[in-house]
């Protein structure tokens, strides 16, 4: 039996420029189904999930819920012999089919969890002890019952979506639609979701429709729909990834990362099977071929690879003299820092400490990769660099009880003087040392070390986007002509057309736009350094991709040193010369990506970290007895190995 | 300390906590207008002593009490100075010390001393209601107290839905305000400095993406209630029902006892003047 029914269903935003966001689109869906609904932002997924419960109403077309008609606004219709009003009808609906949203900040009603999760429960008029029963055992489907009196504010984003599903759960519905729900998670956060619908799915029997930009994910599910402006112009189980390779590529999406590997293996002669696009089935084939032809080879980088280099890059004698020449390395220092440690409200019970002794140097032209888990020190550490978080000096009553002082220096600036940092309320208006231009020393700093944080679009504000990106010049107090220069040079930097975007508002751009514009306003102060928080957050695969290769253009053309804090391993691994790992506020390790990911990537698992998709590989291959090198960790060199090894 | 939310609640298990939200809310108010009744030394002893009893009963650990004594000890520390400052008698009293403009009175001292006793009751008292209530009862309880004001319109529902929906989402809202503000000075935004207008003007490049996003979020939050099937207040069940129960009784035959204490100290009903013989 179908669950769901669209039938040449059509939707219109209406506005000053109408648009088709969804075009005469028919689709069913069985009970107990799994279905992924992949394609670009934009291309009318979220319209079609909005369609399906009602919380829009097609222009045209039927919608059909668990055989209930959505059918016209005034009209009566008649199911399974009993008349429902179209309110009646609307609400059995989304009964039924509840949406879990992109934004897991944005769906809690109530700041106690089982208190929101018994909203839906209370809507329709369930009595009181049967809600409590849907609650508890709703969260406990998610396994979150030891969270039921706490506050939602608390939790991780994984955590707060599998409360949202919870919430859903409580209404017991028959069809669960994930909207983009893993899109602004971290990867621990998108495992716990994926796994807990996989299992309401398997055990409860819910229908689950997936929507996601993510390729891999579209293979948990036995039916995938590809949409593309507002029509599906490809649906099949997971053999769409190989009959249509050729269409996919023509609108731009990508086949899952697996895929996209066994796809290079095949082009460099490795005869890897064409209907592999999973992991485990990539692993098990090459690991079938390898056992085929084994050969020894030796185990070069395991024997180089050291442990965490601790001296590394540090200078001679006291960095306070020669902060830019060094003997190790040729390439000046841009950020030296030792043994610096920051706890959040120090004196208090409440006292968190975020960064422990953490010793590091990044030097120009350094891609620098910093990784760990949420909370684990990444933010604090990065806000140092520009000021944004002040340097602790220990107390003299702390110093006694052994708190050391760290040293920071970025671009030669002592960061422990007092006027880095926020300025003090009398110190902002210019007594605080200033620099030749006759800046205050803190904002001299942060033009030069720029930041950019994440989702950077919900910061824009101004009328044009001219004078968004105008905002950081002129706080530099640049002269007018300089001003306006560094505009277009920012704003053509970045890849948008200068003379059409710059008296538009900067909220009529679109998502990738927007981003591109907040970046432009963080480059437009010239910083030699740049740091980016999670730049390719919530964007699909082809956004992620050209925002990392306009970091790379940055890179290159203007701001010589790249600072990147990400949860993307692959990316992480593909473009950073070098990786610094935090755990628990303390620098696990600083090493380039082909050591971290061969010889510590047991470590890396241990602490929860993920691994690219080749350092896996590698991983799983090696376990398997297959004598593959360690370190592998960039698609290329795996591509190339494998040829070595298993071409015919 | 992101949790402003949940206010200064102290979850525990009490006497007190297990006190309906609805009958406590009546009760502090009972109790801030006993207070003021109190107008002797021995009057705010027996209030003091009083107490004590529901804040040993609720399990809340001193300290926190105390502690938000503190944020007002400011306001009893001035009221205190400005009292004993420029207390004038009515009768003739003769001054105890004089200088300059200040003439300080004995009767001016125990007046500071009063206001200052009495300051601190009632913000002791109401504390340990928002201690030992959460916010979420405390939404119930006001959504109930003012359920008969549906009867003429008022939306009692939507304000308690409001309440609850902004108490789930002060703490975003407060990130995200943290967050912009490093955003825009890392990008050489002071705010420090300058004088009032200059600072006013400062704040438009926080206070817009914040409106702009607080929007957005109220977007996204309408659709994802509307898909959870609310439609206002209308064929609403609860599952957490406020219930009158036999802690509430006590309670309630307690406050009756503290305030006829009050009154008799106040008005020396019957004659009584026991407490005078104290002296």
């Amino acid at each position: 039996m179908n669950i769901v029914e669209l039938k040449n269903v059509s939707y219109t935003y209406r506005g000053e420029t109408p648009v088709k966001a969804v075009k005469n689109v028919s689709l069913e869906i069985g009970e107990g189904g799994f279905v992924a609904l992949c394609g670009h932002n934009g291309s009318g997924k979220s319209t079609l999930a909005r369609l399906m419960n009602g919380l829009l109403t097609p222009d045209g077309g039927d919608v059909t819920v668990g055989g209930i008609p959505l059918g016209g606004e005034k009209k009566t219709e008649t199911v399974n012999g009993v008349e429902m009003s179209y309110e009646k009808r609307l609400y059995e609906i989304r009964r039924n089919l509840g949406i879990v949203f992109q934004n897991p900040d944005n769906q809690t009603v109530a700041a106690i969890i089982e208190d929101d999760i018994a909203f839906g429960p209370e809507n329709i008029g369930v009595p009181t002890a049967e809600i409590r029963e849907r609650v508890d055992a709703a969260l406990k489907s998610v396994g979150m019952s030891d969270y039921a009196e706490k506050t939602a504010s608390r939790l991780s984003g994984g955590q707060k979506q599998r409360v949202a599903i919870a919430g859903i759960l409580a209404l017991k519905p028959r069809v669960i639609v994930l909207d983009e729900s893993t899109a602004m998670l971290d990867p621990k956060g998108r495992a716990e979701v994926l796994d807990t619908v996989r299992r309401l799915n398997r055990d409860e029997g819910i229908t689950i429709v997936l929507i996601t930009h993510f390729m891999e994910e579209a293979l948990l599910a036995d039916k995938i729909y590809i949409m593309n402006e507002g029509e599906i112009c490809l649906s099949g189980g997971r053999e769409i990834f190989w009959t249509e390779r050729a269409k996919l590529k023509e609108i731009g999406l990508k086949t899952p990362p697996a895929a996209e590997l066994a796809e290079a293996l095949r082009q460099a002669g490795v005869p890897v099977g064409r209907e592999v696009c999973g992991e485990a089935e990539l692993e098990q084939s090459l690991a079938e071929l390898f056992s085929g032809q084994w050969t020894v080879v030796n185990d070069q980088l395991e024997g180089d690879s050291k442990g965490q280099i601790k001296d590394s890059g540090q200078l001679e004698g006291k960095p306070d003299h020669c902060p830019l020449t060094t003997d190790h390395c040729s390439l000046p220092v841009v950020i030296d820092q030792r043994e610096l440690s920051f706890s959040y409200s120090p004196d208090t019970a409440f006292r968190a400490d975020a960064l422990k002794e953490v010793t590091l140097t990044v030097r120009e032209g350094d891609f620098l990769g910093v990784i760990g888990h949420t909370g684990s020190g990444k933010s604090t550490l990065v806000q140092h660099w520009n000021g944004l978080i002040k340097m602790q000096i220990p107390k003299r009553k702390q110093r006694r009880r052994g708190a050391k002082q760290g040293t920071l220096f970025v671009l030669g600036l002592d960061l422990s003087r007092k006027d880095y940092g926020a300025p003090k309320r009398r110190e902002g208006q210019g007594r605080g040392r200033k620099t030749e231009k006759g800046l205050p020393a803190y904002k001299a700093l942060r033009s030069a070390v720029g930041m950019v944080f994440q989702y950077p679009e919900y910061q824009l504000f101004d009328e044009t986007v001219l004078k968004d990106v105008g905002f950081g010049p002129r706080n530099l107090k640049l002269p007018p002509e300089e001003i306006a220069e560094r505009c277009k040079w920012a704003i053509e930097a970045v890849g948008l057309d200068y003379e059409k975007v710059k008296d538009m508002s900067p909220f009529e751009l679109s998502g990738g736009q927007k981003r591109r514009a907040a970046i432009a306003g963080v480059i437009a102060m010239k910083p030699r350094v740049l740091i980016l928080d999670e730049p390719t957050a919530g964007l699909d695969p082809q956004g992620r991709g050209e925002i990392m290769d306009l970091i790379l253009k940055l890179k290159a053309e203007s701001c010589p040193t790249v600072v990147m804090v990400s949860h993307d391993m692959d990316e992480i691994a593909r473009r950073c010369s070098r990786i610094a790992v935090l755990n628990g506020g303390r620098l696990e390790f600083d090493l380039p990506p082909p050591e971290l990911y061969g010889a510590h990537a047991d470590r890396l698992t241990e602490i929860g970290l993920d691994l690219p998709l080749t350092a896996r590989l590698v991983r799983a291959l090696r376990k398997r007895g297959i004598e593959l090198p360690q370190g592998i960790c960039k698609e290329d060199d795996f591509v190339a190995e494998a040829a070595k090894r298993l071409k015919r | 300390m992101r949790d402003v939310s949940f206010g200064q609640y102290y979850p525990t298990k009490s006497f007190v906590h297990a006190l309906d939200a609805r009958a406590k809310l009546l009760l502090v108010v009972a109790y801030i207008a006993f207070i003021f009744f109190v107008d002797t030394f021995a009057g705010f002893a027996f209030a003091a002593v009083c107490l004590c009893v529901p804040i040993a009963l609720s399990r809340v650990p001193l300290k926190l009490i105390l502690k938000s004594l503190r944020a007002i000890l400011f306001l009893i520390v001035f009221t205190m100075i400005l009292n004993v400052l420029f207390f004038r008698p009515q009768g003739g009293e003769s001054p105890l010390a004089a200088w300059w403009i200040f003439t300080i009175y004995r009767n001016g001292l125990e007046y500071a001393a009063k206001m200052a006793v009495r300051l601190i009751l009632l913000i002791v008292g109401p504390s340990l209601l928002t201690l030992t209530t959460s916010p979420m009862e405390l939404t119930g309880a006001i959504e109930s107290l003012l359920k008969p004001l549906s009867w003429i319109r008022f939306p009692v529902h939507e304000l308690a839905m409001i309440m609850s929906i902004a108490l789930s989402i002060i703490p975003t809202i407060m990130e995200e305000t943290d967050k912009i503000i490093k955003a825009q000075k890392a990008r050489g935004a002071d705010f420090e400095s300058g004088n009032l207008f200059k600072k006013a003007k400062a704040l438009v490049p926080v206070l817009v993406p914040l409106f702009v996003s607080s929007f957005r979020r109220a977007d996204e939050l309408a659709m994802a209630m509307d898909s959870r099937c609310y439609r206002g207040g209308k064929g609403r069940t609860k599952m957490k029902i406020l219930r009158y129960g036999w802690r509430d009784s006590v309670a309630a035959v307690a406050m009756l006892l503290f305030g006829f204490g009050i009154l008799l100290l106040r008005y020396n009903w019957f004659g009584v003047h026991f407490i005078t013989l104290l002296y």
